[in-house]
């Protein structure tokens, strides 16, 4: 079943615009001068009840006006959305019933309050009955691990306790539709793989769809089976976490560093840097196994340190470029 | 009545909240106190000066009068700021997507901090009057639960006005200069300064139909010279401007989310 339907969606700003300078401020004064800027361009999409989408793309990609567009705070330049069979821009008030949202940046808990306080005022401002309310908060609680921190004031907590409260407090009316929007910006490794867990916990359980916007491409890798990629508005890609992973995201770059001067002569690696102690290398996984490669470092001296990591997204989008490109023009 | 429940919920967190900001009412007490003995120096003077009782007033209701009329417009949140920057930053955005009306919201969040100070204003009023003039003369009990409808009414047409003024953000990109007028109209034309018999006679009869009479000074005469009449005229005016200005802050309200651009993302 379809939950979420957009068609052709397009959202564009009128930004003011400025000339440099005193001269300029002065001309804006009298004649104020406004340009178009095209958010979103032509984007549609579908998701399936109980998927686990990500919707991910660089910084100012339009990522987060169309989570706002799909929860109606947003009024589209045109194209059509359905969100649980009601237009969001309608009803707004209707739909909020039935999603919940958290944008990683903002805070919807009381700040000198404990969190308790906020779970307790939105289940009212949900209408849940009161005993309905406080076993959904002893279960949120139970799996969130927040017990402990109920009756401390939310500016006392750390950013990664903050984050799971926050979490909590979105699901108190069991909502059909999550919207994550960077719900792991900022977190260390350690609490964002203990989110990443909370999150399937959740899809698996209660059969939620969840709508995550990241760029870590972490975060999409563990958690979804299909990614949407937009970038400057639009679409760029739409397809199976699995087919991104092996298509786009098979690069890993493996930082290593020796007690000793090591040479990287004969073996068949795409070095990016070595600076005799260092060096940086580039592993595509889908023709060797990163296994083999890094005994195959471990083995020419002692190891001090070692980092694997993915290329940003940023790297992959354009990876994602060029692969279409070559694709059109028959190459391939 | 769940649908209700959710406004007083709000109203009773928003009353812990402001309770930790213990500090900050301390130093308002302290302004009150100050600006009152200001205007009781004042006062003092002219009295001495021009006699017994001046526009119906004698000194020991004037102080009262002006004690009272301050403690009303000391008694109002930081909506204004609030809303203003969060329509200007865009956060209005996350605030907007729950099941209940922003403005309701706003209101009785704002009626939480008011509340806290409200009360802390009344007692220091009380204190402020005694020790500065003794208690007030002709004032009967049975009036008081009158005298405190208007004050809250009062109190609410201030809140409203402020919420209006808030909600031009969606347009302007800068407003602070409307609440700056509005606290200068609110300061002469609402009876701050002086009561609105001391104003020309032209100036005091348009200003008993402009709203800022009915914000601080329609309440403070009430409570120092009542009558039933003063009050059922107060009431409808009250009343009347009340309606008037929720009315327009939702339709302001529901054009400005319209037109709302959130940039960022």
């Amino acid at each position: 079943m379809k939950i979420i339907t957009v068609e052709n969606l397009n959202k564009s700003f009128r930004v003011k615009t400025k000339e440099q300078g005193l001269r300029g401020s002065l001309k804006a004064m009298l004649s104020p001068t406004y340009r178009e800027v095209q958010a979103v361009k032509d984007i549609s999409l579908e998701v399936d009840k109980g998927e686990v989408l990500a919707f991910i793309g660089p910084n100012g990609a339009g990522k987060s006006t169309t989570i706002k567009m799909l929860t109606g705070i947003l009024q589209p330049t045109s194209g059509d959305i359905r969100v649980l069979g009601l237009n969001p821009a309608i009803d707004r008030r209707k739909l909020s019933y039935s999603i919940g949202t958290v944008f990683g940046q903002k805070s919807q808990l009381w700040f000198h309050l404990p969190p308790i306080d906020s779970f307790n005022l939105l289940g009212r401002i949900y209408e849940m009955e009161t005993k309905a309310l406080s076993r959904r908060i002893a279960y949120l609680t139970e799996i969130f691990e927040i017990e402990e921190l109920l009756d401390i004031p939310v500016r006392k907590l750390s950013l990664g306790q903050r984050i799971r409260c926050e979490i909590a407090a979105s699901l108190l009316h069991s909502p059909e539709i999550v919207f994550l929007d960077e719900p792991t910006i900022g977190l260390d490794v350690v609490v964002k793989q203990k989110i990443r867990d909370l999150i399937k916990t959740l899809s698996k359980e209660s059969q939620t769809t969840i709508f995550l916007t990241s760029h870590d491409a972490g975060d999409i890798e563990q958690l979804c089976k299909r990614a949407i990629i937009i970038n400057h508005g639009q679409i760029v890609l739409n397809e199976s976490v699995k087919n991104l992973k092996y298509n786009y995201m098979n690069q890993k770059v493996i930082d290593i560093k020796y007690s000793d001067e090591v040479s990287v002569e004969g073996l068949a690696l795409k070095v990016l840097k070595s600076k005799g102690y260092a060096i940086k290398v580039e592993v595509d996984s889908s023709d060797c196994d990163i296994d083999t490669v890094v005994s195959n470092l471990m083995k020419l001296g002692k190891v001090v340190d070692i980092t694997i990591s993915d290329p940003p997204l940023e790297e992959i989008i354009s990876g994602i470029y060029q692969h279409n490109s070559i694709g059109g023009d028959g190459l391939a | 009545m769940r649908s209700l429940n959710k406004y007083f919920y709000t109203f009773k967190i928003s009353i812990s909240n402001n309770l930790v900001y213990a500090w900050n009412l301390l130093a308002r007490t302290i302004f009150f106190v100050f600006i009152v003995f200001v205007m009781l120096l004042l006062w003092k003077n002219i009295y001495g000066q021009k006699g017994e009782i001046i526009a119906g007033f004698s000194l020991n209701q004037m102080i009262w009068y002006l004690t009272i009329a301050e403690m009303i417009s000391l008694s109002r949140s930081n909506i204004f700021s609030e809303v203003s920057e969060e329509v200007k930053k865009g956060n209005i955005a996350y605030t907007i997507n729950k099941p209940y009306s922003y403005v309701f919201y706003c209101f009785s969040n704002s009626m939480g901090e008011i509340a806290v100070r409200l009360l802390t204003n009344i007692i220091t009023a009380l204190v402020i009057g005694m020790i500065y003039v003794g208690p007030l003369t002709g004032f009967k009990v049975i009036h008081l639960p009158m005298v405190i409808i208007t004050v809250l009414l009062g109190i609410c047409i201030n809140f409203f006005i402020y919420m209006l003024l808030a909600l031009s953000a969606f347009w302007l990109e800068e407003n602070t200069a409307l609440t700056w007028i509005y606290s200068k109209l609110v300061f002469t034309l609402g009876g701050m300064l002086i009561p609105l018999e001391l104003f020309p006679d032209w100036l005091e009869k348009i200003s008993r139909h402009l709203p800022f009479a009915y914000v601080t000074y329609a309440p403070a005469k009430l409570a120092v010279a009542y009558s039933s009449s003063g009050f059922i005229n107060t009431l409808v005016y009250q009343l009347g401007y009340l309606g008037f200005f929720i009315a327009v802050s939702l339709l302001v309200f529901r054009r400005g989310v319209k037109a709302l651009n959130v940039n960022g993302g």
